[in-house]
C-alpha cells in the first residue's frame, strides 16, 4: 500500500487547476557543460493553464533549464515530456545523449513558443514575414490564413502599423512584442520566456510585461524565466527558485515571497528589492 | 534668413532645386565633352563600321561568360563556404584546399592548364573523340567558362564561409526553436541572411570577374578584348579600339553595379 502511495507523483504546489492535464513535465534533469554541472537534478510539472516562473541569481541554471525543455540544450540525463509525449533520447557512439528522433523534437518544438532575451527576430524578413515564416514553411498553414492570423496578433501586441517594417527599425520593446507575436503565431501549447525583458531599456520593460500579463490572464500555459520579481509574484501560479542547479524552494508565489523558508531565497529576495 | 530656416531640412515631398548638384553635373559634362570631341574628331574611326558585328559578338561573349561563370560559381561557392562552417571535417578540408589552390595561383595559369593541358589530353582518348561531347570539348569556350567558374567559386567560397559564419547565432537558434529542420533553416534563414550579408562583396567580385574575362582571348575565345586585338592586327590602329573597349567595359560595369545596388536596396538589413 505504501508502494502505491509513493508511486503517485506528488502534485506540484500551486497549480491553477489541480487536475488539468500536464502540459510540460520535467523529471530529474541534469545538464553539464564538460566538467561544469549546471543543472543537478531538477523536476517540474506545469499543468495546462499554469504560469510557472523560474527565478534565481545569474548562474543558477534557470535559462539552461528552460532551454532543455525544447532541447536547444540537450540534457545530460533526465526526462522531458510535452503534452504527455516524452522526448526519446539515445546515446551516440561517444556515449553522449542525443535525441533518438530529431523529427520528434522538431514536431514538439512547434508546440512550444519560445521568446528569447535578445528577441532573435529574423532581420532579413519584415515583421509580418517573421510571423508567417514558421506557420507557412514549417506547419504548412495556407498563406492567406497565416497572414490573417498574424495581422490579428500584431494588432493585439500593438504593432499593426509596423507589419511591413524590418526588425532593425524597431525599438527593443517593439521587437520583443513582435517576437512574442511570432511565438503565438505557431499556436503553441506552451509559451517559453527566457528573460524576455532583461535586454530592454528600463522604460520599455512595461510594454512587454503588459503583453505577457495579458497572456497570463487568458490562462495560457507559460514557463517564464525572469528577473522581474514583482511581476513573477503577480502573474505566477507557481514559482521555482533555482540555486546552483538545484531547486532551493518552490511553491505558491504569495507564500514564497512573504515567508521564504530558505535563507538563500531570503537573501535573493532582499538583493532584488 | 533666420538660422531656423537654414537648419530646417527641405521637405522630402518637395525637393528644393539643389544648385550645387546642377553645377557639378554641368562641370562634369563639360569635361566629358572636352575629352570626347577631340577623340572623335582627331583620331581614326573609319574602321569601326566594318567591325560592328564582331563587337556585338564580343560584347555578348564577355557578358555571358561573366554572368554564367558568376552564377554557376556562386552555386558552387555556397556549399564550399557552408561545409567550412558546419563540417564534416574532411569535406571542410577539401573545400579549404580548393579555395587555397584557386586563390593562390593566377587565373591565367589555371586557364592555360585546363586548355593546353587537359584540353590536349582529350584527343588522345578514342572514346571521347567518338562521343558527342567531342564537338564541345574541341572548342575553346568550355575551358574558358570552366576556369572562370572555378575561379569565382574559389574566391566566393571564402566570402560565403565568412558570410555563413557571421549570421547571428540567435537567429538560427530561433529557427531551430520553432521546429525548423536543418534544411528548412538553411533555405529560409541561414542562406538568405548570408547572401544579403555577402552582397556588397559579391558585387565587387562580380565586377572583377568581368574584368578577368579578357584572359579568355589568350585561349582563342573572341570576347571584346579579342576584337580590339583583331582590329590592331588587321589595320595597325592601336589606341582607338582600346579606348573604345575601355568605354564598353565601363558601361558593362556600370550596369552590373546598378543591378547589385538594386538588389541591396531590397532588404535594408542593418550591417553590424
Amino acid at each position: 500500500m505504501t508502494m502505491v502511495e509513493t508511486a503517485v507523483a506528488p502534485d506540484m504546489p500551486g497549480s491553477a487547476i489541480p487536475d488539468a492535464p500536464v502540459a510540460v513535465e520535467v523529471r530529474d534533469l541534469h545538464k553539464s557543460f564538460g566538467q561544469l554541472d549546471v543543472i543537478k537534478g531538477v523536476s517540474m510539472t506545469a499543468r495546462e493553464g499554469d504560469v510557472v516562473s523560474i527565478i534565481g541569481s545569474s548562474g543558477s541554471g534557470k535559462s539552461t533549464f528552460l532551454r532543455c525543455i525544447n532541447l536547444l540544450e540537450i540534457p545530460t540525463s533526465g526526462r522531458v515530456s510535452v503534452g504527455g509525449e516524452e522526448i526519446r533520447m539515445k546515446r551516440d557512439r561517444h556515449g553522449q545523449p542525443v535525441p533518438a528522433d530529431w523529427r520528434q523534437v522538431e514536431r514538439i518544438r512547434t508546440s512550444l513558443g519560445m521568446v528569447f532575451q535578445s528577441f532573435n527576430l529574423w532581420s532579413h524578413l519584415t515583421v509580418l514575414q517573421n510571423l508567417i515564416e514558421v506557420p507557412v514553411h514549417v506547419l504548412k498553414t495556407p498563406r492567406a490564413e497565416a497572414i490573417e492570423r498574424a495581422e490579428a496578433l500584431l494588432a493585439r501586441v500593438g504593432l499593426a502599423d509596423k507589419r511591413h517594417v524590418y526588425p532593425a527599425f524597431l525599438s527593443g520593446g517593439q521587437q520583443q512584442r513582435a517576437a512574442i507575436a511570432r511565438a503565438l503565431a505557431i499556436q503553441p501549447k506552451v509559451m517559453l520566456f527566457d528573460e524576455p525583458t532583461s535586454a530592454l531599456d528600463p522604460e520599455l520593460v512595461g510594454e512587454v510585461l503588459k503583453v505577457i500579463r495579458d497572456l497570463a490572464d487568458e490562462r495560457r500555459t507559460m514557463i517564464l524565466v525572469t528577473h522581474e520579481m514583482k511581476f513573477a509574484r503577480e502573474v505566477s501560479d507557481q514559482v521555482i527558485f533555482l540555486h546552483k542547479g538545484l531547486v532551493e524552494e518552490e511553491g505558491h508565489p504569495g507564500e514564497m515571497f512573504r515567508n521564504p523558508r530558505s535563507e538563500r531565497l531570503r537573501q535573493f529576495l532582499a538583493s532584488t528589492q | 534668413m533666420s538660422l531656423d530656416t537654414v537648419l530646417t531640412p527641405p521637405s522630402p515631398n518637395l525637393p528644393a532645386p539643389d544648385r550645387s548638384v546642377l553645377f557639378r553635373r554641368l562641370v562634369f559634362a563639360a569635361i566629358g565633352l572636352a575629352i570626347v570631341v577631340p577623340v572623335v574628331l582627331l583620331m581614326r574611326w573609319d574602321w569601326l563600321p566594318d567591325y560592328l558585328e564582331l563587337f556585338a559578338q564580343g560584347i555578348w561573349t564577355s557578358i555571358w561568360l561573366t554572368l554564367v561563370s558568376a552564377g554557376v560559381g556562386l552555386m558552387l561557392a555556397i556549399p564550399i563556404g557552408l561545409v567550412q562552417v558546419t563540417g564534416p571535417a574532411p569535406l571542410a578540408l577539401v573545400a579549404k584546399g580548393f579555395c587555397t589552390v584557386i586563390r593562390g595561383t593566377p587565373l591565367l595559369l589555371q586557364m592555360w592548364l585546363l586548355y593546353y593541358g587537359l584540353g590536349s589530353l582529350f584527343p588522345e582518348i578514342p572514346w571521347i573523340r567518338e562521343s558527342f561531347a567531342w564537338e564541345i570539348l574541341r572548342q575553346a569556350w568550355p575551358y574558358a567558362l570552366l576556369s572562370l567558374t572555378l575561379s569565382y567559386a574559389g574566391y566566393e567560397g571564402e566570402v560565403m564561409r565568412g558570410a555563413f559564419a557571421s549570421v547571428p547565432r540567435g537567429e538560427l537558434e530561433a529557427g531551430r526553436a520553432f521546429g525548423m529542420s536543418p534544411f528548412t533553416l538553411l533555405r529560409r534563414i541561414w542562406l538568405p541572411r548570408a547572401l544579403f550579408q555577402a552582397l556588397p562583396t559579391l558585387a565587387g567580385e562580380t565586377v572583377l570577374q568581368l574584368k578577368s574575362t579578357p584572359l579568355v582571348a589568350t585561349i582563342t575565345v573572341i570576347d571584346v578584348y579579342a576584337v580590339a586585338s583583331r582590329i590592331r592586327q588587321d589595320t595597325y590602329v592601336v589606341y582607338e579600339p582600346l579606348l573604345l573597349i575601355a568605354v564598353l567595359y565601363m558601361i558593362m560595369t556600370l550596369i552590373l553595379v546598378r543591378a547589385f545596388a538594386w538588389l541591396e536596396a531590397r532588404v535594408p538589413v542593418k550591417r553590424g
